[in-house]
Order: structure tokens, then sequence, then C-alpha cells
């Protein structure tokens, strides 16, 4: 308590510094450049933060500290909700951390919603990254010490909740879902194993040794085969036909009522993002998931949020965006990076000569409030500056399939060459094209699949530590965590709470007749 | 005499058999970290099995709609999938010439023959999309971004 009084006192005395380098103009031109630069970066496929920070970085060097992190905050968390529209509009996500979106956010785009759904993604990026901000700013200290109570077991216990997830994410096709699933976590496997040397499935090809890179599979799974679902249908009389129709209407933004629909899924996605990012490994793109879930396992009518609708498309939203803040948290006061992103900013955060650590809150407050301040209002302008973006992204709508098809594959080749600057990545896009083609003509759930795959590695390497450390006694060990047992509860009642529910009402329903 | 089909979840299930039992045969040379490949190995095997077991009943149903319905085209037939196999081939090919002729040659071969082989006949509109493309990638990834974009012989 005493740590978070010192704190308060050096926020407050760190308010007219941060107005004296507002009205700068490098402050400006820094949040200009991270918000815009930040939000296209995000928006093209295979880009994404952790490019743009690298690529702004040695810029930041001349600069003054507070504008230079600003800039590089501004670009972390803009890419994420700039991805989010390609997501929307095009079944390509801008970053791997908005696949979850473009499960709702495609169905409203086909139904002729997607400036709605543009909106929606990107107020509740607002929401999210704001309460990250303020998470970061009022209690990072406190959720600091919450995060280094995760070890092994948890991670491997988080892995396990993550099938949990699979399930409701694939509810009604569980089967097809586990399948998926799962074959992404085997996918995983290709490479280094954790906590070895040994080197699997890569057949004496070193490119293999290094695993698949997941960008570059989740481009080929979702983009690749949204290419060839568009030319599916198409013939010599339609080749000018358009990819969606986009509803323009009078109404500039989402109406009072559907904020106050959208608000309650925001605001829990938040948590959820922070408490994501906060863990080290688990990230924006395992966030973006559990967002989804929880906006879905709150849904009163299923059937009808599973056909599209703006809460599938917030709390994904709400909740990679707050990962941002969160995983800034244990950066600052303990030194450790919850994203590689992250790592990048406390790169960055030290060569403009802060420590961190909790005394940097004390000694450096000066420097570290107002980036925190600043990466607040930067998150306040994500919607004007995003809804002048999603304007520009709707007219996508317009072009005929047959030109944005190979748009759409040039794009992604690329974006998988970007990553590595490694031509073996566009062979990962080009196969995983053809599987997820295959996959999506199955209505085997993609989403399923690249949710496995992100927890695979979590998982194996959660599992092989908790071996070495429980000598044997494996379940023994878990058991005696708390925080396991509680996810493990937690992964039991979202398994069963959908069936049990449905046997409840359908007992009611005979009782009823009866 | 009437064309049968399976039902369109056959294919991408024998494919995950098939793979997850190369995975499952091959994790046990890998000693100390066989593990979690067999568990999600065999796991995949077993998900898929009941469901290859389900879309193989459906695949009935899909013949019989056939065999009742002249118009019905299903999901895994060659009028279905002509144009994205023939697409993908052709994407597949862009690919692998992108380190022979270099990616700003391939794709500008490769975008006219696509938008050309989908039937669209702008030869403006074409060209537009094209050098627009070929330009915004050098301005944006090579000067900006500055990714080594590969080079083949031409460029």
């Amino acid at each position: 308590m005493q740590v978070l009084g010192q704190i308060y006192a050096s926020m407050g005395a760190a308010v007219p510094e941060f107005f004296k380098s507002l009205w700068s103009w490098e402050m400006l031109v820094a949040i200009l450049i991270g918000l815009v630069g930040g939000m296209i970066i995000g928006a093209l496929p295979g880009l994404n933060s952790l490019m743009g920070i690298s690529i702004m970085l040695p810029f930041t060097y001349a600069m003054s500290p507070i504008p230079a992190m600003t800039m590089l905050m501004a670009i972390y968390t803009a890419a994420i909700a700039g991805g989010s529209l390609t997501a929307i509009m095009l079944h390509t996500p801008g970053t791997p951390a908005n696949m979850a979106t473009i499960i709702s956010g495609y169905k409203l785009a086909e139904r002729g919603e997607a400036l709605s759904a543009m909106y929606t993604s990107l107020f509740a990026s607002m929401i999210g990254s704001i309460i990250s901000g303020f998470a970061l700013m009022l209690i990072a200290p406190v959720l600091a010490r919450v995060g280094i109570l995760f070890d092994s077991p948890e991670y491997f216990a988080i892995a396990l909740f993550g099938v949990g997830v699979i399930a409701t994410l694939t509810e009604g096709k569980m089967v097809s879902g586990f399948a998926v699933g799962f074959f992404g976590m085997m996918i995983s496997c290709i490479g280094v194993a954790p906590n070895s040397a040994v080197t699997r499935y890569h057949f004496g090809y070193i490119r293999l040794m290094n695993g698949l890179d997941t960008t570059a599979v989740v481009l080929g799974m979702f983009s690749i085969s949204q290419a060839l679902i568009l030319i599916e249908n198409i013939n010599k009389k339609d080749a000018g036909k358009k990819l969606v129709e986009v509803e323009y209407t009078k109404r500039k933004f989402l109406s009072w009522s559907e904020i106050k629909r959208i608000l309650p899924t925001t605001l829990r996605g938040s948590i959820v993002g922070i408490g994501c990012g906060i863990l080290p490994g688990a990230g924006a793109n395992i966030g973006g998931f559990l967002g989804y879930n929880d906006a879905r396992s709150h849904a009163k009518d299923k059937e009808e949020f599973d056909k599209g609708c703006i809460e599938g498309v917030a709390g994904p939203e709400a909740a990679n965006n707050a990962v941002t803040g969160g995983a800034m948290i244990p950066m600052m006061t303990l030194g450790i990076p919850g994203s590689s992103a992250a790592a990048l900013l406390l790169g960055g955060m030290m060569i403009h000569g802060l420590q961190p650590g909790l005394s940097m809150f004390t000694n450096q407050g000066n420097l570290v409030f107002p980036m925190i301040f600043a990466f607040i209002l930067v998150s306040v302008l994500i919607l004007p500056v995003g809804m002048l973006l999603a304007r520009a992204v709707s007219k996508l709508a317009n072009i005929p399939s047959a030109i944005l098809a190979p748009i759409i594959i040039v794009l992604s080749v690329l974006g998988a060459y970007s990553i590595r600057n490694s031509i073996f990545d566009v062979y990962v896009v080009t196969a995983f094209g053809l599987i997820g083609y295959f996959f999506r003509k199955a209505d085997l759930p993609l989403s399923g699949f690249v949710l496995g795959m992100l927890l695979g590695n979590m998982a194996e390497m959660g599992l092989m530590r908790t071996r070495i450390i429980a000598k044997g006694d494996t379940l023994n060990y878990f058991l005696h965590r708390p925080i396991c047992v509680i996810l493990i509860l937690l992964l039991i009642y979202t398994m069963v709470k959908t069936p049990v529910g449905k046997m409840i009402k359908k007992k009611k329903a005979e009782n009823k007749e009866v | 005499m009437k064309k049968r089909t399976v039902h369109e979840q056959v294919p991408a299930l024998l494919f995950l058999i098939a793979i997850s039992m190369f995975f499952f045969i091959k994790a046990f040379e890998y000693g100390d970290v066989k593990l979690f490949p067999i568990i999600t190995s065999s796991l995949v095997m077993a998900f898929s099995s009941i469901q290859l077991a389900r879309a193989i009943k459906k695949t009935k149903e899909v013949n019989k709609k056939i065999a009742e319905d002249s118009d019905y085209i299903p999901a895994i037939s060659w009028e279905k999938l002509k144009t994205p196999v023939v697409g993908y081939i052709m994407a597949a090919v862009y690919v692998a010439m992108i380190p022979t002729i270099g990616f700003f040659v391939s794709t500008a071969v490769f975008m006219v023959l696509f938008m050309v082989f989908l039937g669209y006949r702008k030869w403006g509109v074409i060209l537009a999309v094209t050098v627009g493309i070929e330009l915004a990638v050098y301005l944006l990834f090579v000067k900006e971004l500055a990714v080594r974009i590969p080079h083949g012989i031409l460029y």
C-alpha cells in the first residue's frame, strides 16, 4: 500500500510534465505517425506491431523520451485495432491478434453490416486500450505480483482451458473442432522441442527446424483460402461481381442502444485481455480468442450469436487491445515483457535511460507517467482515426472479386515473406492456403485449428517442465496448485455448461408438456 | 450413369488421419520429447475417425440428392472445384517462380493472367491495378519498410 501511495504521489507530480510535452510538435508528430502508421501496418496482412516498432525504433534515438515512447506505444496498440478492419472486410486478419474477430466480423460484412462491425471493433479497441492504460497507471504493481504467481503448471492449465475454449468456439461441431484443434497442437510440434535440443519433423530441412511461423500459417488458412472461395462461383458473366455489399447509411457511428449492448462485453473482454497481457507468452492472439469465448458464453441466444453479431466483434477486439497495456505491466514493473512487441518497447525504454522496476514509477515518474498518459490519449484517438480508415477500407467492397482475389494472394505472399524475409514462409502460406480451403469446404472450424496451434507450444512446455518439477507425481503436483485447480474447474464448467443447460431446458419443457 | 461423390468432409478428414498417423509413428523416434506429439496425434486420429464415420453416413444422402436432382452440384465435384484448383495451381506456379524471375516480374505476370483467367476483360483496369500494386509494394515495402524483396534474373 505504501508503494502504491508513493506511486500515486509521483503520478500527480507528473501531470504538468505531460501537458508540457503534449504541446510540442515532436509529440504531435509522434502521435500522428504512431497512430496512422500503426493502423496501416496493422491492416496490411503479415505486417504487425512488432515490425512497425522495430522499423521506428532507430528513429526514436534522436527524440525526447516521452514522444519517442508514445510513438512506439501508439504503433503497438493501433496496429491491432487496424488489423481488425481487413479481418472484417476481407476475411484476412491484419495481425494474428485479429483472428477471432473474423468469426463474427466477416459474417456481419457478408450481411452488408461491415461498417457497423468496423465501428464496433474500433470502439471496443479504444475501450480495451484505455482500460489497460488505466490498469498500467493505477494497479500495475499489484497485477505484476499476480502475474508472477503463474508458473509452468499454470501455463499448462491455461492451455487446457484453451482446449475448452475450442469446444465453445466450435459448439455444434465439437468433434470436428477438437480434431482440427489437436491438429493445430500437433503441427506446433514441428521444430525444436521445448526444454530440449531435439528437432522434430524437419526432414533435414533447416527452415523447418525453427518450426512453422504462426502468421504464415494463419495467412494461408484464412487469406489464400478466402481468395479461392471468392473465385469458386465466378464465371465470365460475373467477373465484375462485388465481394460483399456494404450498406452506406446516413448513420455515422453506432447507435446508443448498440453501444449499451456491447459495453458489458467490451468491459469483460478488456479484463480478460489485461489478464492475458500480464502473462508472458499468452499475448494478444490468445487474448482475442478468450475475449470471443467470453462474449459467446454470455450471449443469451447462442444460435443468433453464431450467425454473427457485434458482441462477437467487441469481445475479441477489446481483449486483444487490452493485452497491449497488460503486457506493459510486467515490462515496466519487473522488466519482463509480456509479448515480443513489449520486449522491443522495453529496449526502447532502456535506450532512453529508463530502468524497469517498481522504483522507476517513483524515481523516474516524471517520464513514465507522461508516457502512460499519452498511451491513454492515443487509445482515445484510435476511434476517430480508425473511423476515417474504416470508411476507406469499406470501399474494398466495391472491388470485383476477379480483381480482389489476386490482390489478396499477392498481399498474403508478400506478408508471409516480410515476416522473416524468407521464401520458405511463402511456401508455407501457399501450402496452408490449400489446406484452409478444403477445411472451409468441409466446414471444419479454422478458429479451432489456429487456437490449437497457438496453445500447442505453451501446453507442451508447461507439461514438460511440470513433469520435471513434479518428479513423476505430475497429477498430484497440479492438484496442489490453487490456480491450476481453479483453471481446471473453469474448464470443466465451460465444457459442461452448455450441454447441461440444454438438458435442463429440455427437462423443463418436458415437465411443462406433462 | 449418374456421377457419385463423397461428403465434403471425407477428403479433409482422411488427410487429417493420414497426417496424424504419420506424426504418431514418427514421434517414437524422438526419445524424451515424444509424449506431446503422441498425445496430440492420437487425439487427432480419434476425433477425425469419429467425424469420418459421420461423414461417410452423410455421403449416402449426398449421392441420393444427386440422383434425385439433376441440377444439384455437390461440393466435391470438378464443376465446383475447377476454378479454385486451377487458380491455386496458378498461385503455386507464381510462388515457385518468385526466386527465379523475381517478385515484381512474377507478380505482374500472375496478376494479369489471373484476372484474365477469371474472365475480367477491362484491360485498362487490369493494367492500372497491376501497376498500382507493384508501385505500392515498391514504395511501402521496399522504400519505407526496407523489406528485401526477392529479385530474380529479370528484376
